[in-house]
């Protein structure tokens, strides 16, 4: 690991891409064969559509269109008939006789488009009996727009937090923990940029407008070797491309929010356009606070999508998006704002009929501003912040109908500005205060092939990752007790640090049936990123700070094995999964850690072991009135770090061992919807104290080892009903009511439990528990035209 | 930091407490090992050293804490000792009332007590202090009443001397200390304004009954060692609220006492500064060194 030399890292990427690509090349180089390729779209909208699949009936074999909807299949010449299928559209069959390279784009037709849904596409009916990836799962948006919602807020991430192996951090939180991993540990990407604060309004809300989302999927650690970074999972949010042939519209005005999203051609079949738009009025509530401060203040969110998509011709393609989100809170004394911005431009080239790549530019920023008010005399103003460029070459070769190879590199360039305090005001305090920058390139470079022998499809990759510290730069360097004993300055752009990391992505899977398989899988991720976070929900302040010469990249090494099954023609899905994950270098921090503005802050981590572990069941049911899943997990996460609880092991804050969710939608008539999801957790592991002592005339709590003790366990039901309006005078526009229920029994689960002095009783304390959120109903008019 | 961290959050925060409630609940906590709890503080001439020793107890006891009487408690230095004496009116209260007791600046003072019967399995507890320079200079206070906190701000104005200093402040009215409390200190370091003239900073926070208009009004400045800020930035983040958006895993706050007893042993010189309290907004005194 990390520090071989950098040419024999290289040496063996370069060996497994030449070894990969010349079996692919001898046996694609068959005489006799031509090549069907072309993608795949919606009909109406002119969308591409990813995980389509292409059967061929007389062969048994087809292929499955990649993220912008390219296929192709390389088959004997002869007569054949394709299948196009994808979820949720009709399929198609088509003769064709193959006697050369043949391109077919075929465009697909929905079953039944319906107001509200946000159009991301299902997974093929057999995609996860048959691909080899495992912990991954694809979430029709159709059905998490059915979920009831929090303040009538659609929110993809709340929707993944019902998956198996997936928990909220904190009540009402958009932070998950994935298999045990804390929220840093997940690659949240929005069209290929990096994400790096997911939530509005201190993370109870996603960044995610709905209105803007194309599709979602996430990997719980069995990362495909194109994406790495993280331990634990990724998230990967598509925004919608635009419509190319007729202008739509849609939006929402709810409790909290208003938003609206219109997209449309902009040369028909050519280019379109999606802009989306959404603003919160929360701070309208705290108007109705007794208290004269709460008030005054404004808090509220903003997000504005937008992106355009230009077809050259059938080779090429240009996507153009950008997100930009800020949050800002307000009163007579504080200003704070933050937010994420983000673009990509992204360039679809289609080699040949079997070659196809993908460029992408991105860059990705998350900023806060903190201070006190401009007129103040005293004002000051705290800054940071953390910027990527990041350039992107992914290659698709479908070599043959048993082999698709993927490779291609990433460079990351970040800027991490982790904080500056300037005095703005006339009598301010503090005249400046400036961490030192931190400058990093993280590299990467991949390939993988997935092969199909018989009933096996095995999946097998190998991701090289380097990471590179950049000057200018202060280090300090610390003693055994963790103080600093000195610095060293690095000059500018010299790199002065590297590490390394060689992870393979392997898998298989075996076809016991048509309807059933078993798989097993082993990835290991490197993160060389990571969050100064403390809290268990975290906030906008915990900054990202970089690997470097004190601190050693975070390992995962994750081995899970499954077990899938289809019945009922596919109506129903059933899968478990049993994994183990390894964590070195695991990072924590150490007790009552200073993490802001703390130019010593590697002194303030600590390092050790994690582990977690887990078996995972879910029953999914994806057609008939009722549809919906029940998923449970038992699992646990522990870290072992010498100098944290002294040295034993003790379960990490996300760690809950029962995790079962219901979600079920029911279709009352073709106007009306019921959904409901009930959720219940093993409460969170907490340290409370075991005895006490006066210091100071002031009781001080004796603590329990680390997370001893648990909160009560956590449950709650939300439901909704959504109700289509009957269309009126226009068919072309159409109404739609959500009524949500969010805690419907009212239940006081524990958010957090302080330890009081009594102010009534001398020498008395007590426990005292503050819950948020009791039924709060919300109602929802949505639009679409 | 983290105070401003705290204090941030709180703000920040706001909104959703506006949506929060709070229940009182039964836990049923499992009893720790009993341990001694030294609190011990070397001052200079203008107050009585001490040094209280107790013992911790069951967290829902709702006791006044157990004290450990008939102790032996030494304080030496270099060559000297002084034996404390416990106080008859407050057992387990040990004064230094020697006259020839006297800090010495950057020099180091040891602590050695002598249980009569062990308490943590341990008889014999020590600890040791060195005396941090008294290196503040406060020329005048700003005190001001604050409608939107309804709360006394109390700032100071002085040039701060270059290099690392850590600051403990706490308030006298009317002669009656009333910061007697952890939360009620206020500690700092200079990290935002070291070397420069400080035209403001806020040292202490007072109710708005603590003082009123007519009073006389004194800040005690102290310098502190980096080991005692420490402990005090660390008791104030336990005995405080806690929230999952900023506050960091709860842990013991370990002191600089042997054989794992809480506590702390300290040494520190103070200088005070009084005013008495009138409309206007700044008000200005004489240092009391």
């Amino acid at each position: 690991m990390d520090r071989t030399p950098l040419s024999k890292q290289w040496n063996i990427l370069l060996l497994a891409v030449i070894f990969l690509t010349s079996t692919g090349y001898l046996k694609a180089q068959k005489t006799g064969h031509f090549t069907i390729s072309g993608q795949i779209k919606d009909q109406s909208s002119g969308e591409l559509l990813p995980g389509a699949t292409i059967f061929v009936q007389e062969l048994g074999t087809g292929s499955v269109s990649n993220s912008y909807g390219f296929y192709s299949l390389t088959l004997p010449g002869g007569d054949y008939h394709l299948v196009y299928s994808f979820v949720g559209y009709q399929s198609q069959t088509t003769a064709i006789t193959l006697s050369h390279d043949t391109l077919i784009n075929r465009e697909m037709i929905a079953v039944s488009s319906r107001l509200q849904e946000v159009e991301i596409k299902s997974e093929s009916a057999r995609e996860n009996i048959r691909l080899p990836q495992m912990s991954v799962t694809k979430m029709s948006m159709k059905n998490i727009a059915e979920i009831p919602s929090f303040m009538g807020e659609v929110d993809l991430v709340k929707a993944l937090q019902l998956l198996p192996g997936v928990k909220f951090v904190a009540e009402g939180s958009s932070g998950m923990s994935v298999r045990g991993g804390g929220p840093d540990q997940n690659l949240i990407l929005l069209d290929e940029a990096t994400v790096y604060n997911a939530g509005h309004l201190m993370g109870f809300f996603s960044v995610f407008n709905p209105d803007a989302v194309q599709s979602v999927k996430l990997y719980k650690g069995d990362m495909p070797a194109a994406y790495g970074g993280r331990l634990s999972s990724l998230v990967e949010v598509r925004m919608k491309e635009g419509n190319n042939k007729t202008f739509h519209g849609q939006g929402g005005i709810g409790l909290i929010s208003s938003r609206i999203m219109i997209e449309g051609p902009i040369l028909k079949d050519k280019a379109s356009f999606m802009v989306s738009g959404r603003r919160t009025y929360a701070d309208l509530f705290l108007k109705l606070s007794h208290n004269e401060k709460l008030r005054q203040n404004q808090l509220y969110f903003y997000d504005l999508n937008t992106k355009l998509n230009f077809s050259l011709n059938n080779n090429n393609h240009f996507y153009l998006s950008g997100y930009f989100g800020k949050d800002v809170f307000k009163n007579d004394f504080l200003e704070m704002d933050w937010g994420n911005a983000t673009g990509t431009f992204r360039w679809n080239h289609i080699f040949n009929e079997k070659l196809f790549s993908n460029i992408s530019l991105i860059s990705s920023r998350f900023n806060y501003n903190l201070g006190l008010a401009e007129d103040n005399p005293r004002a000051f103003l705290w800054q940071s912040s953390l910027t990527d460029y990041a350039l992107k070459d992914n290659f698709d070769w479908f070599i043959n109908p048993d082999n698709k190879l993927n490779f291609g590199f990433s460079i990351i360039y970040h800027d991490f500005f982790p904080g500056k305090v300037t005095g703005t005001g006339e009598e301010a305090v503090i005249d400046e205060y400036r961490l030192p920058d931190n400058y990093a390139l993280e590299s990467a470079l991949y390939v993988s092939n997935e092969q199909k022998i018989g009933k096996v499809t095995l999946k097998y990759g190998l991701r090289l990752s380097i990471f590179n510290n950049l000057g200018p730069a202060t280090i300090y360097h610390y003693d055994e007790q963790f103080k600093v004993t000195d610095s060293t300055v690095y000059d500018s752009k010299k790199i002065f640090n590297t590490w390394f990391g060689v992870e393979p992505r392997l898998g298989f899977v075996y076809r016991l049936n048509e309807n059933s398989s078993v798989k097993a899988s082993f990835a290991r991720n490197y993160q060389y990123v990571q969050q100064a976070q403390n809290s268990t929900a975290g906030n906008p302040m915990d900054i990202w700070f970089p690997a470097n010469p004190n601190i050693k990249p975070q390992v995962s090494d994750q081995l899970a094995a499954g077990y899938y099954h289809n019945f009922k023609e596919q109506m129903f899905s059933f899968s478990t999964e049993l994994y183990y994950k390894w964590i070195h270098n695991a990072i924590d921090f150490k007790d009552h850690a200073d993490l802001l503005l703390n130019k010593y802050l590697d002194g303030e981590l600590r390092a050790g072991r994690g582990y977690s572990y887990g078996i995972e069941l879910m029953l999914k049911k994806t057609a008939g009135k009722l549809t919906g899943w029940a998923s449970y997990t038992w699992s646990r996460s522990l870290r072992k770090i010498p100098e944290i609880n002294e040295g034993a092991s003790y379960p990490s804050p996300y760690d809950r061992p029962n995790d079962f969710s219901l979600t079920l939608s029911y279709r009352v008539s073709s106007a009306v919807r019921l959904s409901m999801s009930w959720v219940y957790l093993t409460g969170q592991p907490v340290t409370f104290p075991v005895s006490r002592y006066q210091y100071s005339n002031t009781i001080v709590p004796v603590y329990s080892g680390r997370n001893s003790y648990r909160m009560a366990d956590y449950h709650r039901l939300d439901l909704a009903l959504i109700w289509d309006l009957p269309a009126k005078n226009s068919k072309k526009w159409h109404n739609q009511l959500n009524f949500s229920i969010y805690n419907a029994y009212n239940r006081k689960n524990p958010w957090v439990i302080n330890f009081q002095n009594d102010p009534e009783v001398p020498n008395a304390t007590y426990a005292e528990m503050t819950y948020l959120f009791g039924i709060v109903p919300t109602v929802t008019y949505n639009f679409k035209f | 930091m983290k105070k401003l961290l705290q204090n941030i959050g709180l703000i920040l925060f706001a909104g959703t407490l506006a949506f929060s409630c709070t229940k009182r609940i039964d836990i049923p906590l499992e009893p720790g090992d009993e341990k001694l709890v030294v609190e011990g503080y070397l001052f200079g001439p203008d107050s009585v050293s001490w040094v209280r020793l107790t013992k911790t107890s069951g967290y829902f006891s709702n006791n006044p804490p157990p004290p450990v009487s008939n102790a032996q408690v030494v304080v030496s230095h270099k060559t000297q000792q002084w034996l404390l004496s416990e106080s008859s009116a407050m057992p387990g209260t040990y004064f230094l009332s020697d006259s020839s007791f006297q800090l010495v600046v950057s020099d180091t003072f040891q602590l050695k007590i002598q249980l009569q019967s062990p308490v943590g399995n341990h008889s014999i507890y020590e600890s040791q202090t060195v005396v941090p320079a008294l290196r503040i200079h406060i020329d005048s206070l700003s005190i001001e009443y604050t409608t939107d906190f309804k709360k006394w701000m109390i700032r100071y104005f002085g040039q701060d001397i270059p290099g690392s200093d850590y600051y403990l402040f706490n308030s006298r009215v009317n002669g009656k200390f009333v910061t007697d409390s952890i939360l009620q200190k206020v500690v700092r370091q200079d990290v935002f304004f070291d070397g420069r003239y400080v035209s403001g900073a806020v040292v202490q926070v007072l109710n708005s009954n603590d003082m009123k208009t007519g009073d006389y009004y004194t800040l005690i400045a102290s310098n502190i060692t980096k080991a005692y800020y420490d402990y005090m930035v660390s008791l104030q983040d336990e005995v405080g609220d806690k929230n999952p958006l900023f506050s960091g895993p709860p842990a013991n706050v370990n002191g600089n006492i042997s054989n794992d007893a809480m506590g702390f042993f300290t040494s520190f010189l103070t200088t005070s500064f009084s005013v008495k309290l009138r409309e206007e907004k700044t008000v200005s005194g004489t240092p009391n060194r």
